[in-house]
């Protein structure tokens, strides 16, 4: 099987990574999830198409590192991210109350065309900070 | 292009895997009025929260049942789309379209779906009887 196709459930070895491990890659049927770690900053590189299907697996990979890693912060990057609809608002403002709930805030960049709109509308960036390209 | 004169019926069960399958047939009929790529991710968004709100609420508390979703694509570029359950009904429908009203808040649902389908297509129309089922019936111009 070709790795790009095993779903992201079957990477049960990727949870398993000691938490000191700087990177790793989650592959789902529809999406993609990367997590890297740099200074007590949690960046969340989506990949694909985030819906109620993917946002289920996309919650428990993120909480899972939220909560080995005690990040201060969490960036969740939409660059890569070609659809989008609420369930993406709900995963959003739901790593944002596990954030605020350990002291920590969360950050969203890179969302684009209504992907952007959708954030715009639901008043999220009340909540969560826009960062900027090159930050977090 | 010549905008077609064309209808798709859909059956699926409430599963979350056809929400993607869903919006993917609804993007595949509306390409063919040759819409813009914003038409296109509007109409996938839209019919991705319908589909979505059918698995999420509808079938709640009994086995999932099914979705079934009517395309209509016309000779003008009317495009309407029917989403359709027979599961639990919504009691207050104004209350339902209110933004940010949810039943499912722990399910990390934040009650945007009905405001996304409306700002996204040109009409949305909700009919439903408590018990009985839910439709929802979207059109865009395209
Ligand atoms: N097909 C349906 N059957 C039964 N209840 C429904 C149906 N669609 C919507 N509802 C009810 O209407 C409410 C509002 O729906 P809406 O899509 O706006 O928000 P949500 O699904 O709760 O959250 P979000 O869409 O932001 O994830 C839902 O919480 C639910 O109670
Ligand atoms: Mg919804």
């Amino acid at each position: 099987m070709e790795l790009s196709v095993i779903p992201l459930f079957l990477c049960a070895k990727a949870d398993r990574l000691p938490a000191r491990q700087r990177e790793h890659t989650e592959r789902g049927e529809r999406m993609n999830l990367k997590l890297m770690e740099e200074n007590g900053v949690l960046v969340a590189a989506v990949a694909g198409e985030i819906d109620h299907h993917s946002a289920v697996l996309l919650r428990e990979k993120v909480d899972r590192q939220i909560a080995a890693r005690r990040p201060r912060k969490l960036c969740i990057d939409l660059s890569g991210v070609s659809f989008m609809d609420s369930s993406g608002l709900g995963f959003i403002m739901g790593r944002y109350r596990n954030m605020a709930g350990l002291g920590g805030e969360v950050s969203v960049k890179g969302a684009q065309g209504r992907i952007e709109a959708v954030l715009q509308m639901s008043g999220a960036y009340r909540y969560v900070r826009k960062a900027e390209e090159e930050n977090t | 292009m010549i905008k077609g004169n064309n209808s798709v019926k859909l059956t699926l069960p409430a599963i979350s895997i056809n929400e993607s399958y869903a919006r993917v047939a609804a993007a595949a009929l509306a390409a063919q009025a040759d819409p813009t790529i914003e038409q296109i991710a509007d109409i996938k968004t839209a019919v991705s929260e319908a589909v979505t709100n059918v698995i999420v609420h509808a079938y709640r508390g009994m086995p999932a049942g099914k979705v079934y979703i009517t395309m209509k694509l016309d000779e003008k570029g009317i495009f309407t789309v029917t989403v359709r359950d027979t599961g639990c009904g919504i009691e207050d429908i104004g209350r339902a379209r209110e933004p940010c009203f949810t039943t499912a808040p722990a399910e990390e649902r934040s009650g945007m779906g009905f405001s996304i389908m409306e700002t996204f297509m040109d009409s949305l129309r909700v009919r439903s009887r408590p018990g009985r089922g839910t439709t929802v019936t979207m059109i865009k111009r395209l």
